[in-house]
């Protein structure tokens, strides 16, 4: 599963949302971040998660975060696991990569596909068209995405993506994944309420095209 | 002519046209119990979670309440209290069915009407347009009663304005109950217990508790509370039930549509008869259905295949019943059942039925064209979940995987957070290392959900220049100005070491984001500490 949108427009929080529901379920969950990482545990406790029951992996690069979502899964004991790519970078250093080093995910996803359906886990990855775009402009941004080999990219320039600010389809994940949710956030209303809109771009079980769109709180602050 | 007081012009000056009803069935899975066990109306009688000692009693018949036996017991406890207790339990696809079942059966009364989701056996009716055609509302009210009495259901009829109002008055007052103005909706309203409102807003226990123990009985009582204390003390779901029974919330009626079963079909242009080409227009058809049985939330229960045929010369099938194959040779349409093992929305398994049967038929012409319909029922939750519920996952499994995580990459690799009592944001959590998976001890998400913050490393934002438009340029106008902004919200702390003194705004940029950033009084500088996402 694959949750996309521009920064700012609601990813973490719906995705704080899914795992609080899946805590709830009795599932076990995991939140694979670049360290220092950037999730703010105040407000997902308020958001509903028992923060001491998530998992939270603090990994030097890509390709670590890789390998823990390989760990996690392969012992059956995670039920939801997040890989946070939306603050990922560049897995090597330049010039000292290998071949393997450059191309970690090509087996790594298709492993962590088969470990999610022999467990009945759910790996989602949190993704930011904006960030591919901009790591167009750089050489080790070119090389990560290719790394990953997961990524078709549009010819799309950084300017038209700040300036629509827009989900882009420039993020075409490989046909490993099952449920892509594109998201937009609307601008806060008088009460504090942000419209919250996901669409499915692609949905292997129900078919791509539905919209939901629900009222979410703003932080305190807002209203 | 009989005078007809709702048309006349008197009536229309005095009273305004009710535009809303809500029709509740009480105690929706206890009616469903009596329809399958008559001899429960007259005994007491519960609904449990499941048929063991532990399983947790639901609902209750009002026989059994008298006799002490409520919600919440364990079925064991509530056996000790009366031997002969009738028990049953009513899965939630039975529930659903009857639900279907009322919608149908209420659309013969209004052309629009809501089930709401939460809390079966509500429905909302929209009225507008009605009073020409039913005149009295009140006769309207009850040919609904009546009707819903002859399919079995015992039901309660408000009418009125407000959505959660003509609920309330509904839930509360059993019969009919009309409000011929907006005042005496909101009188009726305000007398109404706030105890006796169930979850079609939300889970109300814990509020309805908290506030009954500070003497708040009526509705009336509740919305006379102030709305910031409310949410300040009770939280935001407090708020947003304070804001529907206030009516600041105005939601459109959400129809539950009679749909006909989907359906689509393909000519063949030339007509064709190869098995691997039909499987693929069939497949074609199959996925262009899924999506709108997904869309309404149900599964395929039976899928129809009609194949019809160029020329007529008799037809021969493997798995075609007596009943089939003789509609097919009158029609000259070769017709095709296939029922998967229980409602499903998997294409792959749906595709792959549809393959092996259009394999087995023996087609005497070529095919013209290619129909399917499919016949759906409601999908179960789990068909829709984004999980698979795999009962208690291993915890000594996940903690044997934290080993191997912090082997491969460091003690620090695998953490948890650890919430503190401090007031700078950084300082109000810190990182500990998960030596051991725990359960989970989350009551699920809030409602209504929240959005969260995601901290960045601080950053200094620049000046404020002259030469800039209205607004500050954010991240070197990436984002372009700022909105609009809430705060300051004032943290001070550290003056016995060293001062710190920052003043919070949140600031709408103008390309949507939403920056979490400070004024540092000591620095006179201004930072972003994170964003909304």
């Amino acid at each position: 599963m694959e949750v996309t949108g521009q920064r700012g427009q609601g990813c973490t929080s719906w995705l704080a949302h899914l795992i609080a529901r899946a805590q709830k379920d009795g599932e076990t969950t995991a939140w694979l971040q670049i360290a220092p990482g950037e999730l703010f545990p105040p407000d997902l406790a308020a958001a509903g998660i028992d923060v001491r029951a998530l998992a939270v992996g603090l990994l030097p690069d890509l390709k670590a975060q890789l390998r823990a979502a390989d760990i996690l899964l392969r012992s059956g004991g995670f039920g939801i696991v997040v890989l946070d790519l939306a603050c990922a970078q560049p897995s090597v250093a330049a010039g000292s990569e290998t071949r393997a080093a450059r191309r970690p995910g090509d087996k790594s996803l298709g492993r962590l596909q088969g470990l999610c359906q022999k467990h009945g886990a759910t790996l989602v990855l949190l993704t930011q068209p904006e960030l591919t775009v901009a790591n167009l402009r750089t050489k080790s941004g070119v090389r990560r995405l290719e790394s990953l080999g997961l990524f078709e990219i549009e010819a799309i320039s950084r300017e038209q993506a700040v300036t629509n600010r827009s989900p882009v389809e420039s993020t075409q994940w490989s046909s490993m994944i099952s449920l892509r949710l594109s998201l937009k956030r609307r601008p806060p209303q008088p009460q504090g309420e942000c419209p919250l809109r996901a669409k499915a771009c692609k949905d292997k079980r129900r078919g791509p095209g539905y919209r939901f769109e629900n009222s979410w709180l703003a932080p305190e602050g807002v209203f | 002519m009989a005078h007809n007081p709702v048309l006349s012009y008197e009536y229309i000056d005095k009273y305004e046209l009710v535009e809303l009803a809500c029709v509740i069935i009480p105690s929706l899975p206890l009616q469903i119990f009596a329809a399958k066990d008559p001899e429960v109306r007259a005994r007491p009688a519960v609904i449990v979670e499941a048929e063991r000692p532990q399983a947790e009693v639901l609902w209750t018949n009002r026989k059994a309440r008298l006799i002490g036996i409520l919600p919440g017991m364990r079925y064991g406890s509530a056996l000790a209290v009366h031997g002969e207790l009738r028990a049953g339990v009513i899965s939630p696809a039975e529930v659903q069915g009857a639900v279907d079942a009322l919608v149908k059966a209420l659309h013969q009364e209004s052309p629009r009407v809501e089930a709401n989701t939460q809390e079966p056996g509500v429905f909302w009716l929209d009225m507008k347009g009605l009073s020409g055609i039913f005149g009295s509302m009140s006769r309207w009210a009850q040919g609904v009663r009546s009707h819903l009495q002859a399919l079995g259901w015992e039901s309660s009829v408000a009418l009125g304005w407000q959505r959660m109002a003509v609920y309330a008055i509904a839930r509360h007052f059993r019969g009919i109950r009309i409000a011929t103005t907006r005042q005496q909706e909101q009188q009726l309203l305000g007398r109404v217990q706030f105890n006796s409102l169930g979850n079609a807003m939300g889970s109300l226990k814990g509020i309805q508790a908290a506030l009954a123990h500070l003497g708040i009985e009526t509705i009336a009582d509740f919305l006379a509370l102030q709305p910031d204390a409310l949410r300040e003390r009770h939280g935001a779901e407090a708020l947003q039930v304070w804001r529907h029974l206030n009516g600041d919330i105005a939601e459109s009626l959400r129809n539950v549509e009679e749909l006909a079963p989907p359906s689509a079909f393909l000519d063949l242009e030339p007509p064709d008869d190869q098995a691997d080409r039909l499987s693929f227009v069939a497949r074609q058809l199959l996925v262009q259905l899924l999506r709108q049985v997904a869309i309404r939330n149900q599964a395929v229960a039976e899928l129809l295949l009609e194949l019809k045929l160029e020329h007529y010369h008799g037809i021969d099938s493997v798995d075609t019943n007596a009943d089939t194959a003789q509609f097919s040779r009158v029609a000259q349409v070769l017709s095709e059942r296939l029922q998967p093992a229980e409602p499903t929305l998997q294409e792959a398994l749906l595709v792959d039925l549809l393959r092996l049967r259009i394999e087995n038929i023996r087609l005497t012409a070529k095919v013209e064209s290619v129909r399917l319909t499919l016949h759906t029922v409601a999908a179960q939750a789990w068909q829709l979940r984004l999980w698979q519920l795999s009962g208690r996952r291993d915890l000594q499994s996940a903690t044997l995987a934290l080993t191997r995580m912090r082997a491969a990459f460091g003690d620090k690799s695998i953490v948890y957070a650890e919430l503190r009592s401090a007031h700078l944001p950084e300082a109000s959590y810190c990182w500990q290392p998960l030596e051991r998976m725990v359960a989970a001890q989350s009551s699920g998400p809030a409602s209504p959900p929240l959005l969260v913050r995601r901290v960045h490393k601080v950053k200094l934002l620049q000046a404020h220049l002259r030469s800039e438009p209205d607004g500050r340029m954010l991240h070197d106008g990436q984002l372009g100005r700022s909105l609009r902004q809430w705060g300051p919200f004032r943290l001070t702390g550290g003056w016995w070491f060293r001062e710190i003194r920052r003043e919070y705004h949140m600031v709408e940029a103008e390309a949507g984001d939403l920056l979490w950033v400070y004024w540092d009084v000591v620095r006179r500088q201004w930072y972003q500490q994170g964003a909304v996402d």
